[in-house]
């Protein structure tokens, strides 16, 4: 091996073990985020464990190959200094799902009207994202606080692409973190997926490493 | 339908691909743009799937794909049709994308497509290629899929009736 090969290998390390950091404090917001959602539905909900991908922004869409799923997307982005971008993903039958346990559990109604689905889904949004971030914050003692929440019905890769132009518009890598909840014995697609700016997934790293050192 | 024997292959984001019929190009936009050239004559086709509007602007280190941009893919996709057979005179566009798919959010990035869809018209009338029909703009996105034989664009959404262009 010789000497630019060594200082590859301990780069590829380095970043191994950043991205380790990343899915383990991903992991923590995660499960809380899990715990909202099984609260929500009452029904249990357990995640995969996160998965981080670095790429260039086109090539996400096949990377998460979710490509022309109906999709409920709840949009938030970070406030103040991070730029970054959340998504709380689901297939859209599953999210008329969702809204219909709740309609039942939070309002004892068998239906909503469209206006009532849209706030239900949008509280859903805050109510998961939210317990996400603020698991987060408290183990890296970093406020991580999001906008109001955004949503839309369509294509999963028609709305990917608008926050990929984004990346590459800044001349970003897109940094994602995903992690997908599962519905005990169904098969069912919910995700939290977030697009990470350099600047915090670094003090992420920073704050997972000063943790871990002790 | 299409004929058994017709391959369906999907293109992602600035990627291109050019063929002889029979083939059916899919691809999936929102912001994007899907731009297709045929010559029905001879019978050849391709895609882009064009990401922003212009690479100059975009792109100062000169290390993206010209398919990623409106400016440089409309040439690039026009070449490609002519080295593969196509005639000049016989090659036809037509585009669907360009959607704002958060039309009450109000960050300038969401008007890329309407920039985008803007570029390639202008781009499209600078080299003489004529725009036969188009579906952009609006806030849904489109599954797209194109015969290369026939020039026809079918356009899926997720809420209206299967649209042919």
């Amino acid at each position: 091996m010789n000497g630019e090969n060594v200082e590859g290998y301990e780069k590829d390390l380095e970043k191994d073990m950043e991205n380790e950091i990343l899915r383990e404090i991903g992991s923590i917001g995660a499960g809380h985020a899990a715990t909202a959602l099984s609260e929500l539905i009452q029904e249990k909900i357990s995640i995969t464990f996160p998965e981080i991908y670095v790429a260039r922004p086109e090539e996400i869409p096949k990377v998460l190959g979710l490509h022309e799923m109906p999709s409920v997307v709840v949009y938030k982005k970070l406030q103040e200094g991070y730029d970054c971008d959340i998504l709380l993903v689901f297939e859209k039958e599953e999210a008329d799902k969702i809204v219909s346990t709740m309609a039942k559990n939070t309002f004892g109604m068998e239906e909503l009207d469209k206006e009532m689905k849209k706030s239900a889904i949008e509280e859903i949004g805050n109510i998961v994202i939210g317990s996400f971030l603020s698991a987060m914050s408290n183990f890296i003692d970093m406020e991580l606080l999001p906008t109001p929440p955004i949503h839309v019905t369509d294509i999963f890769d028609a709305v990917l692409d608008i926050f990929l132009a984004k990346l590459c518009l800044q001349n970003r890598k897109a940094i994602v973190f995903q992690t997908c909840f599962k519905r005990e014995e169904e098969k069912i697609y919910g995700a939290v997926i977030i697009f990470l700016s350099e600047e915090l997934r670094d003090e992420l790293v920073r704050k997972g490493k000063a943790w871990l050192e002790g | 339908m299409y004929e058994e024997k017709e391959k369906k292959v999907r293109i992602g984001m600035a990627e291109m691909i050019v063929a002889r019929n029979p083939m059916i190009i899919t691809t999936t936009v929102g912001s994007c743009i899907a731009l297709c050239m045929y010559d029905s004559i001879n019978r050849i086709g391709g895609m882009v799937h064009i990401v922003l509007p212009k690479k100059e602007d975009f792109d100062k280190k000169n290390l993206d794909p010209v398919q990623k941009y409106a400016d440089t893919a409309v040439p690039a996709l026009y070449s490609a049709l002519i080295s593969k057979g196509a005639k000049k005179e016989c090659i036809k566009a037509k585009m669907a994308g360009g959607a704002n798919m958060f039309p009450k959010f109000t960050h300038p990035i969401l008007k890329i497509g309407m920039d985008n869809a803007n570029a390639v018209r202008e781009k499209l009338a600078e080299l003489g290629i004529p725009l036969a029909a188009e579906d952009t703009g609006g806030n849904h996105g489109r599954i797209i899929e194109f015969e290369v034989g026939s020039g026809t664009m079918k356009i899926n959404t997720i809420n209206k009736k299967e649209r042919k262009i």
